[in-house]
């Protein structure tokens, strides 16, 4: 303990020679007594014989000074308490540290890094040898244990690497050179299992039958790749360890911040985290990085795949420009330029304008009115459409004359005219998009009318797709995929003479839904001579290596490429190492991401109970060195004051009313700093009464004070209505801090859901869900119906997030919306919906059991009162009074009738909680009555 | 004497202008003070040549028939006889002492000695003036009668050359009423040599001693250094607590001499305290003034 104690400015320990000169002068100095002006001091002159023995200092005031000055000194000194255990066992031999240097130990590698020193130093004051061996990279590096000179030099020079530990090839190295027994084994352990490090720790357990395993609890954040949804990018991150608030950042090539958003992981789990960005930015975005989180894994770098799609459009015959609004394309070019880039061609005849665009590298290409094509061009675009290309066509009259290698289904000869002068057909409306179809999310369009369209053969409907089909069944647009690409053929004309899609706002929708199933840019080589030369054409992946262009270190920042750095052959194949360090690679001006985790990456954390190590375990945390100083300088602060009040109480200052006032005030202020149990069990009996001599509404306390007042405004003004209208008068509304409320008191709790809100403890979740288990209802208000983001199981809103966080820790029955013959639309009011600042919102509670014997009744009530009610509608603000009886939230619309909606919807709410099905029972009153005799 | 301990005590200008700034609230105060005594106390209690109804009483046969009250003694079968009350002027002498002494105040009471002294004096003054007696200053200001009798006292007191503890007497006449407000700390000896030179010229000596309630308990304790601000010298107490009895005896001791000579001279003496309503002292100085006197010369 005490070889633990050090001093930081040792030499201020000579002031101690100062204290017996010290004593010396206090000693001989008494206090300086009080003057008291007294007008009859001449009688008291002569009164005291007996003492008057001249005063000197007590020596306990003495001794306190001596005590104060040598506190200070000793405080001036600066000692710390550094309670640093050895790591390393005291053996011989040679030490092995092994040091996890992946990305995943990139997070506090300085930390690994001094643990190692600490190592080398132990072992260097010990005269041992030590082999230093870091798991990623250095796979030539010599392992050979050596002076720890050696090692410490070598250890500076071990940098967190962008790729995952590679454990194995070292297994294999240490077995050679460490028999077992041979060495005592230190390892620094990474954050991430990596599925070997099972196999490498029962080598080390070889080595050495006690080794050493230094390791921290896991905290680590790693980026999934991005997707590039129709109008959000959706990232998932992977959180090992407990839950963080993360900030999520996007920049461009330039290294501008362009986005940033903010959300809280979940512990031990996957998040995905939306980012609602316009195209044309998202597309600049060049990199998604945690801040804050420095490591490879952090890192997702973005490359021509994610940016934004070009389109070719190639219009065949008949495709001029002289009447621009009967050119074919026209609508297809107006629908798609916003979104996307539109190639021009520069060819007059298609082939060759196919040609420039395949090799110039457009994702989707657009045909229509093409006949016949050469069959070199039709094989380059096979080759295009299987290497990942989208082919986007249009019917025509002379489509199904054409060739059958581009088209998804097999064509009937002839189009098919509907309400015509000669059918007896009428045209035809689109009935339906397949649910697997892109189009899913577009809305039909009820005013689109099919006058033509051109018919696939039914036999070859089965291979492919049909993403939406005509009222009558009929296929309106197939789809086929073919290689990696994929073909789309709309049975109708590009522009309106089939049809009056293409001038409808969703043909938009449409084409951009096609888009964005579409992948990046797909290139194909330009051939050597020209499209007709009638050369064999290839994939031009096949012959170049992708050259790294930078690549990203540990930390996961970009730099240039190191010598280790390889060309790469096929970078779809490479994983993240050595010889292809995640980073940018390059060929022919195409770049290529390579990132360091990726949608398959696992994750798995490291821990020393899954690996089953054998030996011992240590912290990484380092063991803080403790200063003392501060504590000794309070400790002469408290000497001080008593030496003040000494000498006040001996110079006859003290006056002992003042002193005791002033001491209760000082313990005031000390009692005030303590928690306040002793007053606990008043208060909860107190509480106990309040809540229970009078039913009282109840609402969670957040600690957002705006959203607070406005639930405690709100249930006031809903109590006085309530008071008004039934024959319920609700006592003043109470806000209930969950953790140390005691909830049982009250029948209906209101929690507004905040997005900022901590999800509460888990022994705090296992308290409201007894409550609820008990009888209680809670009603959540996410508040959240007026937030104009779309609402879909991916995008929720923030506060349906957080509601989601709460509601994930209690057991929650399967909810429905209100039915219409529930008991709630019936316990006081005839209601059909809830509406409260907003009516947007449904209100949700248990679902009902389906009671088929019950058919007709016109309501249902369960047989309880449903324990969670959920709504956005945020009830409390339609509800929220000021103490003059002004309503405090404008209801959206401004509406009177729906102001007094949502009191009646809280009133039947209230009712519902406090009487529950017995509105339900009073469907029996005429059978009641007439048993009665009435 | 403790060098500067309190140098505006002995500085006569800065006193003069801090009395001069505080007689404004005096004069209110005592005008306040002596609102609420009402009663002139010149009357001589006995019936005679005056204007206030003193007594009915039966007319006695031989005296003349213009003194029947004939209102009276036409309710009733009997004749009666209006008397009046014997009213006589008087003169007082008034002498608020406003020595260094008296400039004191404790945490325990809210005004100064000397402040007490002098609403007590203007209070009544004023009393005085109104009941229409004459009223002086030893050497500063001749008896005189009118209603403005406070206002004049407190002008010719701030003109005051130097505080004085006592009196000068000589001009004064026989029988004359002298009210002296002040702590009385003196040495027993100078006391009774000044109140046996009042005797010498028959004066009627009215004695107020006001002290301090401090002065009274002696709250003090610890090592304490006690300064006279008389004369400024200090005396070390090492346990001031010890000291609280045998000051005490010490106390009441010399107010019981002096309680001795005044008794013998026939002289009246009171005491009050600082932390007491002025109205008090007012009334203890009403009263010994209306009581009948009966000197007794042979002290």
């Amino acid at each position: 303990m005490i070889s633990n104690l050090a001093f930081l400015s040792p030499w201020m320990l000579a002031g101690l020679a100062v204290l017996p000169l010290l004593w010396l002068i206090l000693r001989l100095t008494p206090p300086r007594p009080a003057r008291e002006v007294f007008p009859p001091t001449r009688i008291l002159m002569g009164l005291q014989a007996e003492n008057t023995t001249p005063r000197r200092t007590p020596w306990w005031l003495t001794a306190l000074r001596l005590l104060l000055a040598s506190l200070i000194i000793l405080a001036l000194a600066e000692p710390v308490l550094r309670p640093q255990a050895k790591l390393a066992a005291e053996r011989q031999g040679p030490l092995l540290i092994v040091l996890d240097n992946g990305w995943d130990a990139a997070p506090g590698f300085q930390t690994r890094r001094d643990v190692a020193a600490r190592l080398i130093e132990e072992a260097g004051r010990s005269e041992r040898p030590v082999a230093l061996a870091a798991t990623a990279g250095e796979t030539n590096a010599d392992i050979a244990a050596g002076t720890a000179t050696d090692a410490a030099r070598r250890l500076a020079a071990i940098e967190p690497q962008p790729y995952r530990a590679e454990r194995g090839a070292l297994r294999a190295r240490l077995a050679e050179l460490f028999p077992p027994g041979s060495a005592e084994v230190a390892w620094i352990g990474g954050q991430l299992d990596g599925g070997d490090a099972a196999a490498f720790a029962e080598a080390l357990a070889a080595i050495d039958d006690d080794p050493l395993l230094i390791t921290a609890p896991p905290a680590l954040s790693a980026l999934r790749p991005p997707r590039n949804a129709a109008d959000n990018a959706e990232i998932t991150v992977s959180r090992i360890g407990p839950a963080e608030a993360v900030s999520l950042a996007g920049f461009d090539a330039e290294g501008r911040r362009m986005v940033e958003t903010s959300a809280r992981l979940a512990a031990n789990g996957d998040t995905t985290l939306t980012i609602g960005l316009p195209t044309e930015m998202r597309n600049e975005i060049a990199r998604f990085s945690i801040e804050g989180e420095r490591s490879a894994g952090a890192v997702q770098l973005l490359d021509g795949r994610w940016q934004r799609k070009s389109v070719g459009l190639i219009a065949g015959e008949g495709g001029g420009a002289a009447q621009p609004l009967l050119a074919p394309l026209t609508y297809v070019e107006r629908a798609l330029s916003p979104y996307t880039d539109i190639r021009q061609v520069s060819r007059d005849t298609v082939p060759e304008a196919i040609e420039e665009l395949v090799t110039a590298g457009v994702s989707v290409l657009v045909l229509t009115q093409t006949g016949n094509l050469p069959p070199e061009t039709v094989e380059r675009l096979s080759q295009w459409v299987a290497s990942g290309g989208t082919l986007l066509r249009f019917a025509s009259s002379n489509i199904a004359a054409s060739d059958t290698e581009l088209l998804p289904v097999a064509l009937r000869q002839g189009e098919r005219a509907l309400g015509g002068s000669l059918s007896w057909e009428e045209p035809q409306p689109i009935g339906r998009f397949s649910a697997q179809s892109p189009f899913r999310n577009v809305a039909i369009p009820q005013d689109v009318r099919i006058q033509r369209q051109i018919l696939a053969e039914p036999g070859s409907l089965a291979e492919a797709e049909t993403w939406a089909e005509l009222r009558d069944g009929t296929p309106l647009i197939t789809a086929a995929g073919q290689g990696a690409g994929r073909i789309i053929l709309f049975h109708i004309t590009a522009d309106p003479r089939w049809s009056n899609l293409p001038i409808t706002g969703a043909f938009v929708d449409m084409l951009r839904a096609v888009i964005d199933t579409a992948q990046g840019a797909v290139r194909l080589e330009a051939e050597g001579g020209g499209v007709t030369s009638g050369a064999t054409a290839r994939r031009s992946a096949n012959n170049a290596p992708w050259r790294p262009a930078s690549v990203l270190d540990g930390y996961g920042s970009l730099r240039p490429p190191g010598p280790e750095a390889a060309l790469v052959a096929d970078i779809e194949t490479a994983a993240p190492g050595a010889e292809t360090p995640p980073g940018l690679y390059e060929r022919n001006g195409d770049t290529r991401a390579l990132n360091a985790v990726d949608a398959q990456t696992d994750l798995s954390p490291l821990r020393p109970q899954s690996l089953g190590w054998p030996g011992r375990v240590a912290s990484l945390e380092p063991q803080r060195a403790e200063p003392l100083w501060p504590w000794l300088l309070a400790a002469a602060a408290v000497l001080a004051a008593l030496d003040a009040i000494a000498a006040l109480a001996l110079s006859g200052r003290l006056v002992p009313r003042r002193a005791v006032a002033t001491g209760l005030g000082l313990a005031a202020i000390l009692l005030a700093a303590q928690p306040q149990g002793a007053q606990a069990q008043e208060v909860a009996a107190e509480e106990a009464l309040q809540g229970t001599l009078s039913t009282r509404l109840a609402y969670v306390v957040t600690g957002d004070a705006v959203i607070d007042e406005t639930s405690r405004a709100g249930l006031r003004g809903l109590s006085e209505y309530l008071s008004t209208r039934t024959a319920l008068e609700p006592g003043a509304p109470v806000g209930l801090d969950l953790e140390s409320d005691e909830l049982a008191f009250y029948a209906l709790i209101y929690w507004p859901v905040s997005s900022d809100q901590q999800p509460p403890q888990p022994q705090v979740m296992a308290k409201v869900d007894a409550f609820m288990k008990n009888g209680g209802t809670i009603l959540f208000d996410t508040r959240d119906a007026g937030n104009p983001m779309p609402r879909s199981a991916v995008t929720a809103t923030p506060e349906t997030q957080s509601l989601r966080e709460i509601l994930g820790q209690v057991d929650v029955p399967p909810l429905e919306p209100v039915p219409p013959d529930h008991v709630l639309t019936k316990a006081f009011y005839l209601l059909s919906e809830f509406p409260g600042r907003w009516n947007d919102s449904e209100l949700w509670v248990e679902a009902l059991a389906e009671q088929p014997t019950e058919t007709g009744r016109p309501a249902r009530g369960g047989d309880g009162v449903s324990p969670i009610m959920i709504t956005g509608n945020d009830l409390a603000a339609a509800w929220a009074v000021s103490p003059d009886n002004q309503f405090l939230y404008p209801t959206v619309p401004s509406d009177p009738r729906q102001r007094e909606m949502a009191f009646r919807a809280g009133v039947n709410i209230v009712m519902y909680t406090l009487t529950g099905n017995y509105k339900a029972d009073q469907v029996h009153i005429p059978a009641l009555l007439e048993r009665l005799g009435q | 004497m403790a060098a500067g301990a309190f140098p505006i005590r002995h500085d006569e200008i800065a006193e003069a202008r801090r009395l001069a700034s505080r007689l404004p609230d005096l004069l209110v105060a005592a005008h306040r003070v002596a609102a609420n005594a009402m009663f002139g106390f010149h009357g001589r209690r006995r019936p005679g040549a005056g204007e206030t109804f003193w007594q009915f009483r039966s007319y006695q046969m031989g005296e003349p028939a213009k003194r029947i009250d004939w209102r009276r003694s036409a309710r009733d079968h009997h004749l009666f006889v209006r008397e009046r009350e014997w009213e006589a002027l008087q003169t007082v002498w008034l002498w608020p002492d406003l020595s260094p002494s008296m400039h004191f105040r404790s945490r325990l009471a809210e005004h100064e000695k000397s402040e007490r002294a002098l609403v007590l004096v203007l209070a009544l003054a004023e009393l005085l003036g109104r009941g229409g007696e004459r009223v002086g200053v030893p050497g500063l200001m001749p008896a005189r009668t009118g209603r403005d009798l406070p206002e004049r006292l407190a002008a010719a007191l701030m003109h005051a050359a130097e505080a004085r503890e006592w009196p000068d007497l000589t001009g004064i006449k026989r029988f004359s009423e002298i009210v002296i407000v002040s702590d009385f700390l003196s040495e027993t000896d100078t006391i009774h040599d000044r109140l046996a030179r009042a005797a010498e010229r028959s004066l009627r000596l009215h004695l107020l001693q006001v002290l301090d309630p401090a002065e009274e308990s002696f709250p003090y304790g610890g090592r304490l250094e006690f300064q006279d601000p008389e004369t400024g010298v200090t005396w070390l107490a090492e346990r001031a607590d010890l000291l609280k009895e045998r000051y005490h005896e010490r106390l009441l001791a010399h107010r019981q001499a002096i309680t001795q000579m005044t008794q013998r001279a026939g002289y009246s003496f009171a005491v009050h305290h600082t932390d007491r309503p002025a109205s008090e002292g007012l009334l203890v100085l009403q009263s010994s003034l209306t009581a009948p006197v009966e000197p007794r010369l042979t002290g």
